[in-house]
């Protein structure tokens, strides 16, 4: 891992990380991403514990793509660690989720999301949007310093 | 005039304490003096009794006389407003008094020409001339000194004045004394000799004197005593001071020319006796010249000689007539002279004749040298005297030109010294004069300030105010005074002030008695309070009247200064009282008319009684009267049935017989307190329930309401009842049950909360989790037909577009749903809307999405209606899409939109609020599916025809529902349909916080 890691995606559907990854390589922005399956995953990930123990802490990761409704450990408390540690504090994290649900777009943004997005049912809408979204954090968006 | 006095009077000038020490302390000086001297004879010390060495010294009678003075002068007080206190006087008589007695038998001795040995009674002759007697002077000084010093016992005004006039008397004398002796010192000698003087006892008698002058002042007099005395202290001092230098400087000048004209005369005489030798001189040389040449010539020279020694010799003698050792000198001298030129006479004569031989003639020269020997002596013992007597005179003069110069320079400062600090006196009291005209100004200027507001406040003041001094003569009377009286301030008498200002007692035609008029009465010194007048001014049209309030006006040591009187025109509240009287009696009037009219209205009543008594027995409620005692007088035959008994037992009966036990005497109360309210009817029941007790014991529930009426002065207290024990079992039943149905509404309720809640869970699954599949399978869908495309066979491109197209109407109706389950669950937003805005909206979108259909809108006003906005927004939506929608057939499609009044029956219009509709002329349908309009998912059309979820009727029948409103539909088959809905009764606080 000589590179810093560009995106943390969490999705626990095979089929969305599918999607979403194929859209992603399509773009040529998915060269160096990882999944994690689910909250917990993503958290070790993040804080480098557990099988992730390994991992150089100071590597975060340009963007984190966050489903809400995940296994073990749901987005939203994935959302208020990342917020709430120094050291990820930073990382720019775009929710991602089927719901259109009011009280999850208000406790996103309420705990520091930078964006909102909601996966439409349609493919081509689908594709398109992932696409801006990864033109838009990767390319366009200046990222923050990186003082670690 | 009204006691506008200043607030603070301090002193203009500071006080002089030392003006108030100085009597005492020179008193306390000459005493001290004087036992001094006392001292100096008693221990026969010489010195001390005169106290300056060289000068006369003081008689012991004198001394004592001086100390008991100046022990009187210093026990008096310093102010003469201060009484001198009963010792004080005491030992100040006991002192003055035996000084009078010695000075008087000592006077007595001088004018009797007799000796007592006065001087001698307390201590034995001094040495002679050494102030052995008291001096007639001194004693007159002492006399004079005695009896001020008397006077000034007594605490009279006059009796100090007169002393003090003697006071002054006597520091004059002492004072030229000592003035005179200072002459005397410095000047010749010659007067010293004169008379012995006694510096030590002309100082005693000036303290004395000068005590006495500044005894006892009063204070202001110590304030002017105080420049006064620098004036002439000052310059009285520094005059005499430079009298005595012009005087000292005369008598210096007269000595000096007196030396000059001495020193004249040394020169005089020493010219003489030159001349004598020098006419001696030229006989001698003359006669030896006759001898040698005996010519003629010499004999002259001779006998000119001889004439000039003669008249030399003459002239000594008048010169030094004055002084008898020259004079002795030269008549010792005479005859030597005389000798001596008969001896050169002689020689001469021998020397004519020529019978003088050498021997003869040398030997009579010899004796002629032996001659001149002899007088040279005498003369120059004569020449000596004159120039030692020379050197003195000189030497005399110089001295005194030096001590007269001395003595100026010394006078010269000492009077800069007198008027250096006079002049700083009077220069501060100029300022200090200046400081308290200055403040003098100041306070006259407060004090016109003061005098013009209050001539500005009395100016103003709506009430009359008139003052007269003591003598009664008006100095003051105001502007609303001088309005209300008519006639301005005159100079009258008391005696004429009634008939002037036309003042009447109240009756109106006897003029005011002087002696009784309010300011007449203040000036008398009493207080009038309220007094009433009537003024009938000619000018007038009526009298007027006037209330007066009048006060003496007193100084601050309570003397009387006049008399004040304020008062004001009352006339209008007199007027104001007669008219209230006038009304009083009008009232009394119709009181007795309307209680005649009451009378007629009792005797009616009183008739009509009979027609109740019937009415009370044909009731249906129990009616029981009782009277204050609460004893039963009317009871009627429902109250018989009710209570059973008899209305034969009940008369008569306490009230208490048909009220339980326990409620007896709250009831007794109640009745008492309800006859003091006065109010005439109740109901019993406010007070809580009651109950009555029938005559077997039975207790029932009653309703009762209580009513009083007096009648013939007595009150009767009317109860009417009611049995409401039936009613009470059924409102018993009707709690129980609204009990249980308020348990059953909280169970639904908890019930249905339930289910909400899980419904909500169930929509935020679906709302996720049956999205995700739809997504993949459009998402794969897709894929595959990027991929894989161009290998498929055109049908299986078709069936993936199948596949999407589903997905998307799923997820569209998973929308669809999600929004109609969330109207149930959020409350209403109420607010007023404006619908019109709304629908504009609305027909924007709707046309945009039309491709270019040709749609008429016929769009009304809607009024403005408190609602939900977004969700009637999103009602007139589905109904207005659905209208575009179902109208796609039509070539010329028409959707009006607006607003009526409701055409449903049952529905009560005026409660149901506007109704709005939609209508369009699309395809329509039959009305026997109407049922089915608003059902989810239901659908009277296929979506192959016109697409859709089913979800959106139901939606709007939802939100319309929610409102409290209705929504229904009328149709044709192919004549298009109207959808109306109401939002409820426009009552603002109606709907407010509803929640589902």
């Amino acid at each position: 891992m000589s590179d810093p890691l560009e995106i943390l995606f969490v999705e626990d559907s095979d089929a969305d990380a599918e999607l979403a990854l194929r859209v992603l390589q399509q773009n040529k922005l998915a060269n160096r991403i990882y999944r994690a399956v689910d909250g917990e995953d993503a958290l070790d990930f993040l804080f480098c514990r557990g099988p992730h123990a390994s991992r150089q802490a100071a590597q975060a990761p340009r963007l984190i793509l966050l489903d809400l409704k995940l296994p073990k450990v749901d987005g939203i408390e994935v959302l208020r660690s990342v917020k709430s540690d120094a050291r990820t504090r930073s990382v720019p994290v775009v929710v991602m989720t089927s719901s259109r649900e009011e009280r999850d777009l208000v406790e996103s943004y309420r705990l520091g999301a930078n964006s909102y997005i909601q996966k439409p049912v349609d493919f081509d809408e689908f594709r398109e949007i992932v696409k801006k979204l990864g033109f838009y954090w990767l390319v366009i968006n200046e990222p923050p310093p990186r003082r670690m | 005039l009204i006691g506008l006095q200043s607030k603070s009077s301090a002193p203009l000038l500071l006080e002089r304490r030392e003006a108030q020490l100085f009597p005492r302390l020179s008193g306390l000086a000459a005493a001290v003096m004087a036992a001094a001297i006392l001292s100096g004879w008693l221990l026969g010390i010489p010195v001390l009794t005169s106290l300056l060495p060289g000068w006369a010294g003081v008689n012991f009678n004198t001394a004592l006389c001086q100390l008991l003075l100046g022990i009187a002068l210093a026990l008096l007080p310093a102010r003469s407003e201060t009484p001198l206190r009963p010792w004080a006087r005491a030992a100040g008589s006991v002192c003055a008094s035996p000084a009078l007695v010695l000075v008087l038998v000592t006077l007595a001795q001088f004018a009797l020409g007799v000796d007592w040995g006065a001087d001698e009674w307390f201590v034995s002759p001094g040495p002679p001339g050494e102030a052995r007697r008291m001096s007639v002077i001194v004693a007159l000084h002492l006399l004079v000194l005695g009896i001020a010093l008397l006077f000034l016992q007594s605490d009279l005004r006059n009796a100090i004045r007169f002393a003090r006039a003697l006071g002054m008397a006597e520091i004059v004398i002492p004072a030229v004394t000592l003035f005179l002796i200072a002459v005397n010192y410095a000047s010749s000698d010659a007067w010293r000799t004169a008379r012995p003087q006694s510096v030590a006892l002309a100082l005693g008698l000036a303290l004395l004197g000068g005590g006495i002058l500044f005894a006892r002042r009063r204070e202001p007099e110590i304030r002017r005593a105080g420049i006064v005395r620098k004036l002439v202290v000052g310059f009285g001092l520094a005059g005499v001071i430079i009298a005595f230098v012009g005087f000292t400087s005369l008598l210096s000048i007269q000595e000096l020319l007196r030396t000059a004209e001495r020193v004249r005369h040394t020169h005089v005489v020493l010219r003489t006796i030159e001349s004598l030798e020098s006419g001696m001189a030229t006989a001698v040389s003359a006669r030896r010249g006759f001898a040698l040449t005996s010519t003629a010539g010499f004999l002259e020279r001779f006998q000119a000689g001889v004439a000039e020694v003669q008249q030399a010799q003459g002239r000594l003698l008048e010169l030094i007539a004055d002084n008898p050792a020259q004079v002795a000198h030269v008549k010792e001298m005479a005859p030597l002279v005389r000798n001596r030129t008969e001896l050169l006479s002689r020689l001469i004569e021998l020397q004519k004749g020529n019978r003088l031989t050498f021997e003869q003639q040398a030997a009579m020269v010899n004796d002629g040298l032996r001659m001149d020997e002899a007088i040279r002596s005498p003369l120059q013992q004569v020449r000596e005297e004159e120039t030692r007597l020379l050197d003195a005179r000189n030497e005399q003069s110089g001295k005194a030109a030096q001590r007269t110069v001395l003595l100026i320079l010394l006078a010269m400062s000492l009077s800069l010294v007198c008027l250096v600090p006079s002049a700083w006196n009077i220069w501060g009291e100029f300022r200090a004069r200046q400081r308290a005209e200055e403040a003098l100004q100041q306070k006259s200027e407060e004090l016109n300030q003061q005098t013009r507001l209050l001539q500005s406040v009395l100016d103003n003041m709506g009430d009359g105010v008139s003052v007269a001094d003591s003598g009664g003569r008006l100095i003051l009377m105001n502007r609303a005074a001088e309005q209300i009286v008519g006639v301005g301030k005159a100079d009258l008498l008391p005696e004429q002030w009634s008939e002037h200002y036309h003042a009447y007692l109240p009756d109106g035609s006897t003029l005011y008695p002087t002696q009784d008029l309010p300011l007449v009465r203040a000036i008398r010194g009493e207080t009038v309070d309220a007094a009433e007048l009537l003024l009938r001014p000619p000018s007038a049209d009526s009298a007027i009247w006037v209330s007066c309030n009048a006060r003496p006006l007193k100084g601050a040591d309570g003397s009387l200064h006049g008399g004040v009187v304020v008062f004001r025109d009352v006339t209008r509240e007199r007027h104001a009282a007669i008219e209230i009287q006038r009304m009083n009696a009008q009232l009394e009037l119709r009181v007795r008319e309307r209680t005649a009219e009451l009378a007629r209205a009792l005797e009616e009543l009183s008739a009509s009684r009979a027609r109740v008594a019937g009415i009370v027995d044909s009731a249906m409620d129990a009616i029981i009267s009782v009277d204050e005692s609460q004893s039963v007088v009317l009871f009627n035959a429902a109250a018989e049935k009710m209570f059973g008994i008899t209305e034969g037992e009940a008369l008569g009966s306490s009230l208490d017989r048909f009220i339980p036990q326990r409620f007896r005497a709250a009831h007794k109360k109640h009745v008492e307190s309800f006859g003091k309210t006065g109010v005439t009817s109740r109901n019993m029941g406010a007070l809580g329930s009651i109950s009555g007790l029938r005559a077997d014991g039975e207790e029932f529930p009653i309703e009762a309401s209580i009513s009083q009426v007096q009648v013939a002065g007595q009150k009767l207290f009317t109860v009417i009842l009611r049995d409401i024990t039936e009613r009470r079992r059924a409102e018993e039943e009707i709690r129980t049950l609204n009990r249980d149905l308020e348990q059953r509404v909280q169970r639904r309720t908890a019930e249905l909360e339930a289910t909400n809640r899980e419904l909500e869970a169930f929509s935020y699954s679906v709302s996720h989790d049956l999205r995700a599949p739809l997504r993949h399978a459009d998402g794969f869908a897709k894929i595959l037909m990027e991929d894989f495309g161009e290998t498929l066979p055109a049908e299986g491109v078709r069936y993936l577009e199948r596949i999407r197209q589903a997905s998307r109407h799923m997820g569209q109706l998973i929308d669809d749903l999600l929004q109609l389950s969330r109207i149930g669950r959020s409350p209403l937003a109420m607010r007023l809307a404006n619908l019109d805005e709304i629908v504009m909206e609305i027909r924007a979108s709707l046309e945009a999405e039309s491709n270019g259909r040709k749609i008429e809108w016929r769009i009304e006003r809607l009024p403005a209606v408190r609602c939900d906005a977004p969700l009637v927004r999103q009602v007139l939506f589905n109904l207005m899409s659905n209208a575009v929608k179902y109208s796609r057939p039509r070539d010329h499609a028409v959707i009006e939109v607006g607003t009526s009044a409701v055409t449903d029956g049952g529905v009560d219009a005026a409660d149901a609020g506007p109704a709005f509709f939609v209508r369009d002329n699309g395809v329509g349908f039959d009305m026997k599916f109407a049922g089915k309009l608003f059902g989810v998912f239901q659908r009277l059309h296929r979506r192959d025809e016109f697409e859709g979820t089913g979800v959106g009727l139901a939606t709007a029948q939802r939100i319309v529902h929610k409102h409290g409103g209705r929504i229904w539909a009328e149709a044709e088959p192919g004549r298009g349909a109207t959808f109306w809905f109401t939002l409820g009764p426009q009552h603002a606080s109606n709907r407010e916080g509803r929640t589902a």
